[in-house]
């Protein structure tokens, strides 16, 4: 005759066993996961820096590294870089030396990198050397 | 007879090649599962979205091609607000979203039929076709050529692919070898696509705009600096036979 004390060790071995069968199995298949994602994924620095070379053509002005500072406005900023909300790459824009400053819908501060081009602003007829800083909020 | 010790080794060997298998098993579930169809397709579409959004930063007022290694054939593609969607052809249901962030004038469109990417005219094309079918259209001011007078110099070296005479002929039908204006007409087989270069003159200009615009293949029109009037014709050498027709065809 098989004691009870038998059984229970049986049963708490399986019970157990089956634990940690299932959580490995999980950890297995949320590894892979993790490694497929990784694997599709594009490093923040890269994104968010073909993203940010768009501010240097077409958006304010029509030809590279050429600003117009008539079109240097928040809603030209917004037309040219649509988000829904924080969870997606956010930018401000300023300009040093004209001390204009366009703020993303969604940028929140404070940003997580900055990136500086030398470019023209035209104002009218009047040409002068700036510095366009980009400020850039990653995904929240 | 194996003793005691010698049972508890031989498990001891079980246990750890159980222990091997399994993570053998592991690792090859793993690099087959990184190499499945379903994360090239992912990796794919991101790739595609990656690029439509490089795209807003190129110059498009020429032609800015880059160069995506899919298998194309496999998938189908569709454009959808921000999104571009890569679907694989036997199972549709099998899909891959990648993520762009418009420009309102932009079109973005992917034909999905060769591995290039074009922006023009407001269009941003993904995966696009041979030259044969997209082809730029240039604008014509002027349609009379009849001041223009070719003088044809030939400098291809490959003796099949030289149009130079058949050349003189056709401009000589059209009556476009003693115009007024004389115009060296330089012939070179030296091209993947056709070229055509125009030193500076409106009805040149657009005389070559013409050439490229009735040439069935990719042909560009570049302006020259140069004193002296001057096309150059630079062409494939196994498009000779287009390159003639198109000024058959002007």
């Amino acid at each position: 005759m098989v004691s009870a004390y038998a059984i229970a060790k049986k049963y708490i071995f399986w019970t157990i066993f089956s634990i940690v069968l299932l959580t490995a199995v999980f950890s297995f298949v949320g590894l892979i996961s993790r490694i497929k994602a990784r694997l599709a994924a594009f490093p923040d620095m890269l994104n968010e820096e073909i993203i940010a070379y768009r501010f240097l053509l077409g958006c304010f002005g029509d030809e590279l590294g050429i600003i117009e500072l008539d079109r240097f406005t928040n809603k030209t900023l917004e037309q040219c870089y649509k988000t829904k909300s924080s969870k997606d790459y956010n930018f401000a824009l300023e300009l040093v030396n004209s001390g204009k400053m366009i703020v993303g819908k969604n940028f929140y501060w404070k940003e997580d990198r900055k990136l500086n081009f030398p470019v023209i602003v035209r104002n009218g007829s009047d040409e002068r050397v700036d510095e366009l800083i980009i400020y850039i909020r990653r995904l929240i | 007879m194996i003793g005691k010790k010698g049972a508890s080794v031989l498990l001891l060997i079980f246990e750890i090649l159980v222990v091997v298998a399994v993570l053998k098993v592991m690792l090859d579930f793993t690099y087959k599962s990184a190499n499945s169809e379903s994360n090239q397709r992912v990796v794919f579409a991101r790739n595609l979205g990656l690029a439509a959004e490089a795209a807003f930063a190129f110059d498009g007022n020429g032609w800015s091609m880059i160069s995506i290694v899919p298998d194309l054939k496999k998938y189908s593609c569709d454009v959808k607000e921000n999104m571009i969607i890569i679907r694989n052809k036997n199972f549709s249901w099998k899909k891959a979203e990648g993520i762009f962030h418009p420009i309102g004038k932009f079109n973005v469109l992917c034909p999905l039929e060769s591995s290039k990417i074009l922006k023009y005219d407001n269009k941003i094309l993904l995966g696009l076709p041979d030259g044969e079918h997209f082809r730029k259209e240039y604008q014509i001011f002027t349609q009379d050529f009849s001041l223009l007078g070719f003088d044809v110099k030939s400098e291809c070296d490959d003796e099949k692919a030289d149009i130079g005479r058949e050349l003189v002929k056709i401009l000589e039908l059209k009556g476009l070898v003693d115009g007024e204006k004389q115009i060296d007409l330089i012939v070179r087989c030296d091209s993947s696509d056709l070229r055509l270069y125009y030193s500076d003159s409106v009805e040149l200009r657009d005389f070559a705009r013409k050439i490229a615009n009735a040439y069935k293949g990719t042909a560009y029109v570049f302006r020259l600096d140069m004193g002296k009037d001057t096309l150059i014709l630079r062409y494939p050498p196994e498009k000779a036979k287009d390159v003639l027709s198109a000024f058959g065809d002007v």
